[in-house]
């Protein structure tokens, strides 16, 4: 049929002839293929309507014609397209295996978030063990006093309390974590300065701690759940880091392309990170603040250590990806 | 030339010239459009979620703090509450994504949805991705970095939609407007007294066209209004005389494309 753009009644015999295949596509779409012959159909009226929506656009149809077509052609393209039920990989599986795979593929960025919590946390726990005064240049004297207070004897509290404490804990340490992380993308500039701050901090806090002789009970609080919780910290740190350096080195893609492209792997670190802060939340609610002796957790805390060791090393290691 | 015109509109709108579209182009060469949202309809939505949480938050808190004045479940109450906080700071844009393919109750209200940017539905992944890097896009207050983020960029996408890969569009349902229809036909009696000849320009043929599409959705009263604009100048030109501005539009019509005789044909 040859049909003449400028003729009204050539236009609308086009919609007149096609309505039907369109209308028995939305319907398709609208309440999703139930059989094999129905999907079939489906992508035989999804072609036959990209056919129809080219010829359209040739014919200069009119704007709600061409719209409608559109949306349409949209939507059934997602009906056929858009399922993904094989790439979704389940929670267990991205936190068990997918996150440790990452984080040893980018090994240098957690090297570096590393370093950047840890040397920080080193000079201030050296420098205020060596002359108590220096923790004051970092901390006010108010909170110092609080955290001798609080670690004068071995931290004990109602049982009801531990419950809450967890709650708090996953409320304000995965909070910092999420923000550490995601203003990496400042060009890893806030990662750096969440890193360094929090291993300067805590790393003054443990040194004032020791050199005024409450060491014992810092390391009965602190050893069941400080590799998880420091651990995990780190790891979101290195999440924002790597966005940030996709956006410096853009290994030829355009700087938003590639920021967009670091977003999968981003995603399973932060993962793993969140994963990482509940665990010591629960240990540091339910566990730290428990009656065992002071040896006994700090023989948890090395198993810890191992178990978060062994995890980051080994997970995802033995079934080789296809 | 007219036609050459509308010619190079619709190039134009292909060519993904206006920004506030967005092209995806799919293997069979298909392109469709979406219509992108921006900062002042997504600062809308943002605002009823925030009343939303508001709200929702006082209401977890407030079972929590219950919870808690039961005996032996003070702890459970604190740490109910606590988490309550949590989720809602960082887990209700995501959760709601997640769970309706990309639309929040502000969204929902305000006719927004999030896609990913190949046009297809959200996943979890982009949903729990694009919200908590609400973390950077609300610093330093108030959205400032993300929203200056959605000036610089072409489908004005905040930092979360640039690393998750997503857009926001606002969502249009079109529907096909029925075909151009004389209703009432035009009747032996009036065909007698149209003018023989109706001169009308095309772009004046397809503005009553269009009024004609869209009977069903405009008054009578307004019909008569758009007619007006019209009407008189072509009656003043030939004489045309009827009822209404909008029967003698359509009459003027009828006669113009030669359609006053379509129901005897038929």
């Amino acid at each position: 049929m040859r049909l003449d753009a400028r003729s009204t009644r050539d236009r609308e015999a086009f919609v007149a002839d096609r309505r039907k295949r369109w209308d028995r596509l939305d319907g398709l779409v609208g309440r999703g293929p139930a059989s094999a012959a129905e999907w079939a159909e489906l992508a035989s009226l999804y072609r036959s309507l990209c056919a129809d929506l080219s010829r359209a656009r040739g014919l200069l149809l009119t704007g709600d014609v061409l719209i409608a077509l559109e949306q349409l052609a949209a939507r059934a393209h997602n009906a056929l397209y858009g399922a993904r039920q094989s790439e979704r990989t389940g929670l267990v599986q991205l936190v068990a295996r997918d996150f440790p795979r990452e984080l040893r593929a980018g090994w240098a960025m957690f090297a570096l978030a590393a370093t950047l919590f840890y040397g920080p946390f080193l000079l201030g726990f050296v420098a205020s063990s060596i002359d108590p005064t220096y923790a004051s240049g970092i901390l006010p004297e108010a909170q110092l006093s609080q955290m001798e207070q609080m670690y004068s004897g071995e931290i004990a509290r109602p049982a009801w309390e531990d419950a809450s404490m967890a709650g708090f804990y996953v409320f304000n340490n995965v909070g910092i974590a999420f923000r550490c992380f995601a203003t990496g993308a400042l060009a890893g500039l806030g990662s750096l300065w969440f890193l360094a701050y929090n291993g300067l901090v805590l790393g003054t806090v443990f040194g004032y701690l020791i050199a005024v002789g409450k060491g014992a009970n810092l390391l009965a609080f602190t050893a069941g759940h400080s590799a998880w919780e420091l651990t995990g910290i780190v790891v979101s740190g290195t999440a924002g880091l790597r966005m940030g350096w996709s956006l410096i080195d853009t290994g030829g893609r355009t700087r938003l392309g590639s920021l967009r492209a670091a977003g999968p792997s981003v995603y399973r670190l932060i993962a793993g990170a969140t994963a990482m802060l509940f665990m010591a939340a629960a240990i540091e609610g339910f566990w730290s603040a428990g009656p065992v002796p002071v040896a006994g957790k700090a023989v948890f805390g090395a198993l810890q250590a191992v178990i978060v060791a062994a995890w980051l090393l080994l997970g995802g290691r033995a079934a080789s990806p296809p | 030339m007219r036609a050459r015109g509308r010619a190079r509109l619709w190039r134009d709108l292909l060519d993904d010239r206006l920004d506030t579209t967005a092209a995806i182009s799919t293997p069979e060469r298909v392109v469709f459009r979406f219509r992108v949202a921006g900062p002042g309809r997504r600062a809308a939505a943002w605002g009823l979620d925030t009343a939303v949480m508001g709200a929702l938050l006082g209401i977890l808190v407030s079972v929590a703090a219950a919870l808690a004045l039961l005996p032996g479940f003070k702890g459970l109450g604190a740490m109910g509450g606590a988490l309550a906080a949590f989720a809602i700071q960082w887990l209700y844009g995501a959760g709601c994504e997640g769970w309706t393919g990309g639309r929040t109750p502000g969204k929902f209200a305000l006719g927004l949805r999030v896609i990913r940017d190949d046009g297809s539905p959200l996943t979890w992944r982009e949903a729990l991705l694009r919200n908590l890097l609400r973390g950077v896009d609300a610093l330093p207050m108030l959205g400032g970095i993300g929203v200056a983020v959605m000036a610089l960029d072409r489908h004005q996408r905040r930092i979360g939609d640039l690393v998750a890969g997503t857009l926001v569009v606002c969502e249009e349902r079109a529907h096909l407007q029925g075909a151009v229809v004389i209703d009432p036909p035009v009747t032996e009696e009036e065909r007698r007294t149209i003018p023989a000849r109706i001169p009308m320009a095309r772009h004046e043929i397809a503005l009553v066209e269009e009024m004609l599409r869209r009977r069903r959705q405009l008054s009578e009263e307004r019909m008569e209004e758009l007619a007006a604009l019209l009407a008189p100048r072509i009656a003043e030109q030939t004489g045309l005389t009827a009822p209404t501005w909008r029967r003698s539009l359509v009459l003027a019509y009828a006669r113009a494309t030669g359609r006053d005789r379509e129901n005897e044909a038929t």
